[in-house]
């Protein structure tokens, strides 16, 4: 069995964010549990409790923020089912990011990489790009393999069963080289 | 018309549009991999036994 893996720092503050009410406790509950992000606890705290003067119309950056804050509560809301549903060519766009063939794309999109030999770092950078949470990626790569059924294919045989394999060597197969192999897998 | 020979006579359109163009018919694989970027279509190698082959030797995704 592979390691549990971590939760990310934006989750953990969107589930703040989600809990906080003033005075209710939820900092001190939140700095407790998670001590290594009490300064973006602190500072997202600060900017939940800020205080706006109701009679002046709130200003351009007032509404920048705002506009932010909305953009990102937008983003993240691809559920399991979504990327269940999501084309070839969601997972094949996202990959890039990691500056990664697309047919790394494609085997996570079919669910063919086993979670446990994947790095955290990679797991939540293609969780950006999906915009999803790194959970909800986690999750959907729990999932049984499966090819794509549009997939035509040059062979002299029946076509086996997908089965989950290790990141290396979906990269290997790729042709990725073994020098961006060890970064890619390197735990920072 | 059977289907076998409507896509023959397709990739015979797309081979002498390629010749037409200056692509080179003896380079098989170069002139292969050029009409497919001609047509949009991106081509990557993959290990001969690789996984995403499920025991295959070449595999097409229209979605991609």
């Amino acid at each position: 069995m592979g390691k549990q893996p971590q939760i990310t720092a934006n989750d953990i503050l969107r589930a703040f964010a989600m809990d906080f009410e003033p005075g209710a406790g939820v900092l001190q509950r939140y700095l407790a549990q998670y001590p290594e992000h009490s300064l973006a606890l602190i500072d997202l705290s600060m900017e939940l409790t800020r205080e706006f003067d109701d009679d002046a119309p709130p200003g351009v950056a007032e509404l920048d923020l705002v506009a932010t804050g909305m953009a990102r509560l937008r983003e993240n809301v691809v559920t399991l089912q979504a990327l269940q549903a999501s084309p070839a060519k969601t997972f094949a766009d996202a990959i890039t990011v990691l500056s990664l063939p697309m047919q790394v794309g494609l085997a996570f999109r079919e669910r063919r990489i086993d979670v446990a030999t994947l790095p955290q770092r990679i797991l939540a950078r293609l969780a950006e790009a999906l915009q999803t949470s790194t959970e909800t990626l986690i999750s959907y790569l729990a999932l049984l393999p499966e090819a794509s059924l549009a997939r035509a294919r040059k062979s002299a045989v029946k076509p086996v069963a997908p089965a989950k394999v290790s990141f290396e060597r979906i990269l290997q197969d790729a042709g990725v080289d073994e020098q961006s192999i060890s970064k890619l897998l390197r735990e920072e | 018309m059977d289907p076998i020979e409507l896509a023959r006579q397709h990739a015979q359109r797309l081979h002498d549009d390629a010749v037409r163009r200056g692509r080179d018919p003896w380079s098989s694989y170069e002139f292969a991999v050029g009409i497919a970027n001609d047509l949009g279509i991106t081509v990557e190698t993959c290990a001969p036994d690789a996984a995403m082959l499920d025991g295959g030797r070449a595999s097409f995704d229209p979605d991609c």
